[in-house]
Order: C-alpha cells, then structure tokens, then sequence
C-alpha cells in the first residue's frame, strides 16, 4: 500500500517540474533509443525480408528462420562455437576477474594500482590482440614454435591459427587474456566501496576464515557488481569474432573458430544478405536475453 | 644368445660399417661439386672477368670512330642518318644492330664512351648489349644503360600551385640534345665504368638495342685523363680577385636537367628552416631525398653567380635514410672534373640538416662564371670494394649452405650424427677461407663508415659463426635457422650499402669575403612556423582533393581506395591531364571502399565512382552499377585482352573496367638449375620431373597453399584452376547455372592438386623470399609481383633468377596450354552518376584513367616515387609493355596475360574458394576421401549459386 502511494505522489509531479529531469536524462534516452533500441526493431522487421543493402525485393516471412534452423550447417558450427566460447570464457573470466581484484585488493595502494592497468591494458588497447599472431605464427620460427622446437616437445612447426586441432583452443586463450574489462574494473572498485564496519562486525559474530567472509559478508555487498560483471563478460563472450577473424581468418579453416558473429559479419559483408543476418542477429539477441536473464536468477540471492 | 645381445651386436656392426658407407657416398658428392662449380665458371659474369683483367693496363686517350662507320647492321630501318646536325647510325627498334670495326693501338682494359641521340620510343632508359668480335664479353653486356636526360617545365622560376595554394609536381620533359656517357654499374660495385679488355689490332664491336633508340655518333674506346689536384687547379687561378661581395643562392628543387626521370622535387614540410616553406601548405622545397639513391644518377644546375670569379660551393643537405652510411657525389663544372678532391665527396648520415661545404674546413674554391652548369652525380665511393666482397661472400655462403642441406635437408635432427667434415669435402677450410674473408670485408666497412656500426657487425656476427662452424661442422644442423637468417640479414644489408641517398634544400655559392650560411632559422621562427603548422592542420582535409575550379555541377566525385602516395600522384594526373583536357573537375577522396561503397549508395552518399575497387561486381548484381559498355567503350577495348573483360560481365553488359591484374608465374634459381643440370619446365610433366630431382637434393619446391592474409581461403585454388582449365575445362556449366567441377576433368584437377600436397608432400606454408634467397626453394610457382619483391630485396641474386610462364599441358597440335585465373581490381560508376546526370562525364573519366596513356603515367610515376617494389600491375596490354620489363620478360608475362582465363561473374561464386579450400584440407588430411570431398564441397557450391539465382530473379 505504502508503495502504491508512493508512485501516486509521483505521477502527480507536475510536468514542470519533471522537465528538468526529462532534459538531464534526454541525451541519453535518446542516443540509447536511436543506437540500441530502433536498430534493434529494424533488425527484428529486416529479418523477415531480403534486404540486400540495395533493396527489399521480397518479404519472405519466416523463410529466413526456417534457413538457418534446417539448411546452415555453418550456423550449428557457429552456435556451438558461440555457446562453448560463453560457457568457458565467460564464467572463466567472471571468476578471475573476481579473484584477481581480491587479491589485489590486499596489496598496498601503489602496486594495486599499476597492477591493475597492466590487467586491463589489454582490454584498453583495443586491437592488440594481434601480437598473438607472432606468439602462434605457423612458421618454425614462430616464438612458440621456435620454444617448442628448442626443448624437443615438437619436431615440426605447428600450424597453430590453421590447423583446426588446435586454433580454437588459441581462440580461448587470447579471449581470456582480453577479457579482463569493465567487470574487472568493477570489481576492483566495488572492493573498495566494502563497508569496513560490517567485517568488523561479522569477526565479532564469528567468521572462522576468510571464505566464509567472502561469502557471508563481502558477496551481499557486491551484489550490483557481480551482476553487472556477469552481464559483460557474458556479453563480451557471446560478441567475440574479431579476435577469430584476425587471428585464423574469417572464414576460418573449416569454420572451425566461426561464431554466430561472424556468420553475421560473413553474410552481411560479404554476401550482403542483410534479411538473413538480421535474422541471425536477432537469435543472437534472444539467446543473449536468455542467459541474462539466468543470470540474474542466479545472483538474484546477492542482489537486495 | 639373447634376443638383447643379438641386437646390441647389430648395432654395434651398423655403427662400424656407417662411416665407411658414408664416406663412399661422400667421394661421389665430391666429384659432383667439382663438376658444378666447373659448370657455373663458364658463366662469365663481371667480377670473374674483372678478377681477370683488372690490374691489366688502362691506356689514357681515346680511340674514336665515327657512328657512320658501319661495318654491318640489321633491323634498321635507315642505316645511316642526319640528326640533330650530325651524321650517326640509327638503331630505332628493339633488336637491331650496328656493327663497327675498331684498330686498338695496344692491349689494355677500354672503357666505351658513347656520344648518341635519345630517340623518341616510351620514354624509359635506353639498354644496349655489347658484343666484342661475336662473342659477350661478360653477362652484364646484355643489359647496358645509356640514360636519357630530362628537365622540369617551371613557369617564372617556381611551380605552379593548385587551387588550394599547394604545389604542384612540375612535368617532366625530355632535353633533345647529344649526350656522351659510358656504361656503369647501377648497383656500386664497381667505381670505374665498365671495362673491354682489348688486345692490339682490329676488332669487330657490334651494340644491339634491348630496349629503346637510339642515334650513335660516335664511340670512343680508351680511358679519361686523371683529373689534376686541387694545387694545380687553383694555381691557375692566383690572380683571379677572390673578394667579390654577396654570396648567391639557388633552390636545389629548381634544377637545370637530370639523367632519369625518378628524381622529382620533394618536400620537407616540418622544418621552418628549408625554404621556401609555408605553414599548412605543400611546397615542393628540396630534392633527392629517396629518389637520387642509384650510382650515376645526377642533376644539375645553373650557378647563378653575379659575376666570373672562385667561390666556395655550400649545399645544405641531408642524409637520413641510410643509418650510419656516407653517401658520396662527384661534382663537375660544364661536365667536367675540375680536380680529384670533386670526386667522391662525402656526405655523413644525419638525421638533421647541416651545411655542406666542399673540402669542409679547408674549402675549395671553384672558378666559376655566370651559366656554368654544375652536376652532382651519385657515386659509389669507397663502398664498392666492400661491396663486392659482400656479394661473392654472400654467393659463397649460400653455395656451402645448399650443400649443407643436401645431407641435413632444411629441418635437420639435431639429435643425429651427419659427419658434415666427411660429407662435404674441405669444409672446414672453406668455412673458415670464408670466416676471415667476411671479416676483413667488416674491417673495411667499419673503416669506411668510422663506427662498428650495424652493418659492420652483421658481418661481425657471420664470421664468428663461420669460424665456428669450421672449427666443429658438427654443430650446424643444430643452428642451421640462425645461419640462414645471416645470410637473409647480410643479403639486404646489399641494398642499403648500395643506394647512396641524399637530399638537397639549396646551394649556396660564396665568395671569399662573404660568410657561410647558417643551418637554421632562429628559435621564435621555428616556434611560430610550428603553431602555425599544428592550426592549419584542423583546417586542411587530407583525405580529399578536388581538381580545377569553376562549374561545381559537373564535379565528378570518385573515389578511390589506396595509399596515400598513390592517391598524390592520381591527383596529379587528375589536375595535369585530365581536367585540363576535358574541362571536368574531379573530387577525389581516399575511402576504404571494402563494404563502405554499398552503405554510402544505400544512404544516397555514395560517389559518381569508385576506382581500384576489389570485388566490384557483388555490387553489379545488386543493380548498384551502371552499365558501362553504352558509353562506348570502343577506343578503349583493344587495350585489353578479351579474356581480361570476363569478370567483369553480367547479363550481357559490362559493370566495370579493369585496372590491374595480377597472376602467377614461375621462379626459378638459375644457378641451382644450372649446377644440377636442369632447364626450366615447360609443361607439368616436366614440373615433376624437376622436382624429383631438386626433392633428391633436398631442396623444396613452392606452390602456395596457405594465404597467410586469410587463413580460410587458400591460395591453392589457383592451382586447381591450372589444373582444370589447362585440361580445357570451363569453371561454369554453359547457362553459369553449376559448377563443373565434378566431371571427369573437374575431379583429375582436383586429384592433381590434392597429390601435390598429399604424395609430393610439398610445404603448405613458407616463406618464399628467404628461401628463394638462400636457393633452398630454388623453384615457385608465386605471383609475379614476388618480382619486385625479389629485385628490390634480394639485389645480391641479381642474374641468379628468372621467372618463366607457368607449366602448362601439351595439346595435340604441340602448343602448350598455359590457361589460369587472374586476380583483378576494377573502376565502376555508380548509379548516383545517373541520378546527378553526371553519367557522361563519369564514363569520360573512367576511361581516361583505363586508357593506355594514364596508366603507363601512373605505373612509371609510382615506380618513380616508390621504387621498384611498387611496379604496377595493369590489366591493360599495352601499359605493361611500358613498364621497365625488359624485352623478353615483356614477352613472357604478355604470354602468359593472354592466356589468363578469369572466373566468370556468377552471383555466388564467392563461395567457390571456400568450399574447395574446406574440401582440400580434408582430402589432404585424409578426413574424408578425395571423390567424397569435392562432392560434397560442389553440392554446397551449386546450393549457394542456384539461391543467388532465386535472390536476383535469374531463372
């Protein structure tokens, strides 16, 4: 009752008043709605067609699902690249970003903070990605290979971005070592907006280790953290290609490193079949929306 | 006896017999390598012949015969003729020739001065091949230069400037004037020209054009008097008045001629002291810079002195390309040496500006009246002598490293027992010859240069390990990678130790009296030049540049998707001939037109066109092109070769017009083939045959598989579709509704290509430079522009490689097949050029920039600013003939252009290489039947093209 109220007195606020909230929330209202929201509907009504960049020449209704479930066999290639991507990369990286932020939360000030910009750089430098090209190179003078060679694990070279044994599995590691993000940063901080009092507090109660402190006191803190560091390493996970593409090429050998972005990226730049990439694309979104939403289950125990 | 001893007994027996069957096989190696380093003696190059006769006598003074004198000739269309007042043989096509008779007073080493005409022809250096009584005197005879002399057209003593204010590249023009020269040596190896060795009497001289012609007057045999030393040059002079006021000063960029047209104003943009220099414009201040790098290129001058007298002659100059490196210019006075001390004069490595007076602190004074021509030309200096070392040690060391993996091969167990000393007879004495002769090469250069610098060391760190390698061979297979990667490093170090770079901002002329101009302006100029500079860059759009002025309407806007140097000199082009001659501006902008092309078009943004785009035709079938073929592509159409038009086909009409194309060709070592006995092969049957032979020997043989820019679609495609259209095969069923691939001819293609791989077990990845190089790969099949790559990298192989056609397949009637694909880049008018009524002008221009005259203007102009590295690839015929090929490489790669079979413009095929490269991969690997995978790979193919039918309304 009490909460009804409450929303009473507020659509009761004069339209005069409410306009300067509306003008401080307006540049990004509308910056999210035109970028996020519209492209989304146009995905949505564009997956129905076959808009070829140029033109719409036929609405074809469901044509475009009823391709991609029964005659792509690229695109269960791409699914299960996708989901193994999220499901390792995304809880691995989840997990490490959270522990890697606790423990530098125990060290002193100034190496925490130069620690700190040595795991993020790589997600700040964008690109850089492509180092790992040199790491794996295929030659026998690839640094890998040459190391390899030197200690007699290996006799020939390896075709580590070619050969599909084992460039999925590079893909994995350099998404890992990218995906130290905005989560990461996150966490880093929400450790430090911990309320010392409640420690204190729960010691006196007490906690027998500092897992159950983990547990008990400092996870209920950090609810709005870990959800929000779930979201984007989920995200990050499902959205990974460009490392793909860079690294083994787009398409890969076999499309043995193709996820659903890719196939996007493939059948909307280089095939131009915008109707069927917005129909991938909005798959995407639902699975994307699918696992938010489990996510938020899960944590929901944290999140107050 | 146990089974355990029985074995150890074995062992022990196999372990005692191996050195002797080693050594067996070893003393016929033996006599095998005698046998080829016998074989390659006979090839007669000039360092074994200068070894020969260089200390021979050099007598001073000419022997002169008159160019009328003509004992003989062919090919010509009038033998004897008056040109520019003088009476000369003519030699006007390539491959004719003149022959005279010559009376030697003694034996002795000539130099050949020739006095000749430059006739009109394409404009490129003139090369001759010299014959002394019948025979070559060595296989640099072949390819001799006689340059041709050029000037910029300059209005009122500047260049001329666009509409924004820039400066634009002056055009060159020919001088028509008699030019005297000798042959020399581009490279620096040889400080002298090229020598004869003559004996007394009667001898028949005969020069054929290779390229080019030319007028000959007159041709004198002997060698130039040394110049007198400075003491004497100035005693000359005692009673000239040195004090005669003001120094004068000339703009190095405003020059008087040059002997090639590669050396073109530059500019230096970033310091406020060249002059002349504006804050946010172009100005074309200095020249050189990485043009004026070859020997015996030169500019001149005019001295603008006031009056007669002697002055000291001040250049402010730098040299910042060549790290740690002098550069060296010999100076004459209206084309002559004044004294010895103007030879060879040193330029140090800066990366500042610094004023450089000849003779430094002690400067010499030249007399000098008002319209003397000063010339500077580039010279090799001290560094020839290094630099011959260089390349025979450089020779030698590839030669031992050849031998080398013949036992180890190129991927050695280092884990085994080679016994290298017995298997390669003395190689620990060559090894070690060649330890002390690299190092004496370092000590001379580090003498040369002041400083154990880079280059010094790199040869430092080669002889270290060749004393190692001599003092145990048993270590080499273990370091046979980094023994290869010296031999790369000293290889390039040719190229950088060769090219003498220099780049000039003016000379200054001074007087006694007067004082030395300063280096720099002062601090609050630089201060103000750089704000400046920093403002004006908001301003300026770097990425677009419109031509002429006037009527914005008929603007042409084009786009195009290159490299900022490139789009500088299409803009010139543009603004010299095109606008000029048509009346029609042109808007050019530098776009990534990848996927950006499509989008803008969509969005109504898109240009009137777009040149040098990729895949021009997924746009086609979207019914984004206009179709080009009713504007009348008649005066154009021959330029091409028929086949050259196919990918560009859709419908019956034609979407877009060719600019370049680029295929494969075959490369070959041949010093490799000629010491194992081998000619190049003709056919794929002797392809095999071929690579059995070098496979015995170790060596590799390169087809690329793997694209190492894309590792999903492979380069071998191009080797399926040798296979398939050699055996007459079409990629297309006839309505371009199927791929043929899996008929009968379609499945051999396959077959073949797969056992290339699978049975001969080629390399799917490697790098083909450094293995070519070393001559471990001494045959590829690659993409003709490795041609550049290997000219400009590799300089130590020079006349060590060729490249041939591709193999092909023997038809009935003996011919032989040669039939490939090409890659291609296209122009195309956009269907905004109708919607603007601009389509006219549009087609006029992309016809323009197609046609034979634009392109061998681009080509020779992006060779001129970007070496040879950058020589352009065109699809237009004519344009490759005037590119710098010689004669018979023309004649090959327009075989092997008229025989390219492009794939067909069919909506899907895309996904052609794709599907097969998937299909190959797991033939080879063996993951599914060879039959099984190109089925199922041709079934996706045939899906994908009939879906593509079905989206654009085919059927």
């Amino acid at each position: 009752m009490k909460i009804f109220k409450k929303f009473k007195v507020r659509e009761k606020i004069p339209f005069k008043e409410q306009l300067p909230f509306i003008v401080l929330v307006s540049p990004f209202a509308i910056s999210f709605i035109v970028f996020t929201i519209l492209p989304i509907l146009a995905a949505i009504a564009l997956s129905f067609t076959d808009f070829n960049l140029v033109s719409i020449n036929h609405i074809v209704g469901l044509e475009n699902y009823i391709r991609i479930f029964l005659e792509d066999d690229v695109f269960m290639i791409a699914l299960k690249n996708t989901m193994i991507l999220a499901l390792v990369t995304g809880p691995v990286s989840f997990i490490l970003s959270f522990v890697l932020a606790w423990l530098l939360n125990e060290m002193p000030r100034g190496i925490r903070s130069f620690l700190t910009l040595i795991i993020y750089s790589p997600a700040l430098a964008g690109n850089i990605y492509v180092i790992w090209q040199y790491i794996f190179s295929s030659d026998s003078r690839g640094f890998l290979n040459t190391y390899l060679m030197k200690l007699g694990i290996i006799s020939d070279p390896i075709l580590w971005l070619s050969d599909t044994k084992y460039n999925f599995a590079v893909v994995i590691i350099v998404a890992i070592w990218m995906s130290f993000g905005t989560g990461f940063l996150s966490f880093v901080a929400g450790f430090k907006a911990l309320d010392r009092s409640l420690f204190e507090a729960a010691a006196i109660d007490g906690l027998h280790n500092r897992w159950q402190e983990l547990y008990y006191v400092t996870f209920p803190q950090m609810g709005p953290q870990l959800l929000f560091g779930a979201v984007m390493s989920i995200a990050s996970a499902f959205a990974i290609g460009s490392v793909n593409a860079t690294l083994t090429g787009n398409p890969s050998p076999d499309y043995s490193t193709h996820t659903l972005l890719l196939h996007i990226t493939d059948y909307a730049n280089s095939r131009y079949e915008m109707g069927y990439a917005s129909a991938l694309a909005v798959i995407l979104f639902v699975l994307m929306v699918t696992v938010w939403a489990l996510i938020n289950k899960v944590l929901k125990k944290f999140n107050a | 006896m146990s089974k355990g001893k029985l074995f150890a007994l074995m062992l022990a027996v196999l372990m005692l017999v191996n050195p002797f069957i080693l050594s067996a096989s070893a003393e016929t190696k033996n006599a095998y390598v005698e046998d080829g380093e016998n074989r390659l003696d006979t090839l007669d190059s000039y360092y074994s012949y200068f070894g020969k006769y260089g200390t021979a006598d050099a007598p001073k003074g000419f022997t002169e015969i008159d160019g009328k004198d003509i004992v003989a000739a062919e090919y010509v269309d009038k033998a004897v003729s008056l040109i520019e007042g003088k009476d000369s043989a003519i030699l006007s096509n390539e491959n004719s020739w003149c022959e005279w008779k010559v009376e030697i007073p003694q034996d002795g080493r000539y130099a050949l001065y020739i006095d000749y005409f430059a006739l009109e022809a394409s404009g490129k250096e003139i090369l001759l091949s010299l014959e002394v009584d019948g025979k070559k005197p060595y296989t640099e005879a072949t390819n001799l230069r006689l340059p041709r002399l050029w000037k910029d057209v300059v209005k009122e003593g500047r260049f001329e400037v666009d509409n924004i204010g820039d400066d634009i590249q002056p055009v060159q023009e020919e001088c028509k004037v008699w030019l005297r020269d000798t042959f020399i040596d581009v490279e620096g190896l040889y400080s002298e020209p090229y020598f004869i060795y003559l004996t007394k009497g009667n001898h028949n001289i005969r020069l054929t054009v290779a390229r080019e012609a030319v007028a000959i007057s007159k041709l004198s045999f002997g060698n130039e008097e040394d110049p007198e030393t400075y003491a004497e040059y100035i005693s000359k002079f005692d009673n000239v008045d040195k004090n005669m006021g003001n120094e004068s000063v000339i703009q190095a960029e405003l020059i008087h001629a040059k002997n090639t047209s590669l050396i073109y104003p530059t500019y230096d943009r970033s310091d406020a002291s060249t002059k002349p220099n504006v804050p946010g414009l172009l100005r074309l201040n200095t020249i050189g810079q990485s043009n004026w790098t070859t020997v015996g290129d030169s500019i001149s001058w005019e001295a603008d002195v006031e009056k007669a007298g002697l002055y000291r002659i001040c250049m402010r100059a730098r040299q910042n390309q060549n790290q740690g490196m002098n550069s060296y210019r010999t100076l004459s006075i209206n084309g002559e040496i004044p004294f010895k001390e103007a030879c060879n004069i040193k330029f140090p490595y800066s990366q500042k500006w610094y004023i450089k007076t000849i003779g430094d602190d002690n400067p010499y004074y030249f007399y000098l009246e008002p319209g003397d021509i000063i010339t500077l030309t580039c010279v090799s200096g001290e560094m020839s002598e290094p630099l011959r070392n260089i390349r025979q040690s450089l020779l030698n060391v590839n030669a031992i490293y050849r031998e080398i993996i013949t036992v180890t091969s190129t991927d050695p167990d280092i884990y085994r027992d080679y016994f290298l000393s017995s298997q390669i007879p003395q190689i620990e004495e060559r090894l070690s010859d060649m330890a002390d002769f690299v190092k004496s090469t370092a000590d001379m250069v580090s003498k040369i240069t002041g400083t154990r610098g880079s280059q010094a060391s790199e040869l430092d760190y080669m002889s270290e390990m060749l004393q190692e390698f001599a003092y145990d061979p048993e270590t080499i297979p273990e370091r046979l990678s980094y023994f290869k990667d010296a031999i790369n490093d000293i290889g390039s170090m040719i190229s950088t130790l060769g090219s003498q770079p220099l780049e000039l901002d003016y000379i200054a002329f001074v007087p006694d009296g007067a004082k030395t101009p300063s280096v720099n302006v002062g601090f609050f100029e630089k201060i103000s030049f750089g704000i400046s500079q920093f403002l004006s860059s908001f301003a300026a759009d770097y990425n677009s540049y419109e031509s002429g002025s006037g009527d914005k309407g008929k603007t042409v806007n084009v786009w195009v998707s290159t490299g900022r140097d490139q789009m500088r000199i299409i803009k010139n082009l543009i603004s010299d001939s095109f606008t000029t001659q048509h009346g029609i501006n042109v808007n050019l902008s530098l776009v990534d037109t990848g996927s950006t092309l499509i989008k803008a078009s969509l969005s109504g943004k898109g240009p009137d066109a777009a040149i040098l785009v990729g895949g021009p035709m997924e746009l086609a079938y979207r019914g984004a092109l206009v179709e080009l073929s009713k504007y009348g592509l008649d005066d154009i159409y021959d330029e091409f070769y028929e086949g050259t038009w196919t990918p560009y086909r859709y419908n019956g009409g034609i979407y877009a017009l060719p600019e370049t194309m680029s295929f494969d060709m075959m490369f070959y070592r041949t010093d490799v083939f000629s010491e194992l006995g081998l000619s190049a092969p003709e056919t794929w049957d002797d392809f095999y045959k071929v690579m059995e032979v070098l496979q015995k020997e170790q060596l590799l043989v390169g087809i690329p598989e793997i694209n190492a820019a894309n590792m999903g679609v492979s380069d071998g495609i191009s080797t399926f579709y040798k296979f398939l259209l050699q055996s007459d095969e079409e990629y297309f069923n006839s309505e371009n509704t199927e791929v043929n691939f899996n008929t009968e001819k379609g499945y051999a293609a396959f077959y073949k290509w797969v056992e290339l791989y699978r049975e001969y077990g080629l390399p799917r990845q490697y790098d083909f430079y450094s293995r070519f190089r070393t001559g471990e790969m001494p045959l590829a099949i690659q993409n003709y522009t490795a041609y550049n790559q290997l000219s400009k990298a590799a300089p130590e192989l020079k006349g060590l490689w060729t490249f041939a056609p591709i193999p092909g397949t023997r038809r009935e009637d003996g011919t032989i097949n040669r039939a490939q694909t090409a890659a291609f880049t296209g122009c195309i008018m956009m269907k905004a050029a109708v919607k603007h009524k601009r389509d006219n002008e549009t087609a006029t221009f992309l016809k323009w920039w197609v046609g034979n005259q634009t392109q061998s203007d681009y080509a020779q102009k992006l060779e001129g600013t970007m070496g040879i590295a950058a020589r352009y690839t065109p699809a237009n015929r004519i344009t490759l003939k005037n590119i710098a090929w010689s004669v018979s490489e023309h004649e090959i790669l327009d075989e092997q252009m008229a025989a390219a079979r492009p794939i067909p413009a069919v909506p899907g095929n895309y996904l052609i290489g794709r599907s097969l490269t998937t299909a190959f991969r797991s033939a080879v690997s063996g993951k599914s039947s060879i039959r099984q995978a190109l089925t199922v790979s041709v079934k996706s193919i045939n899906d994908e093209i009939s879906h593509k039918r079905k989206e654009f309304n085919l059927d």
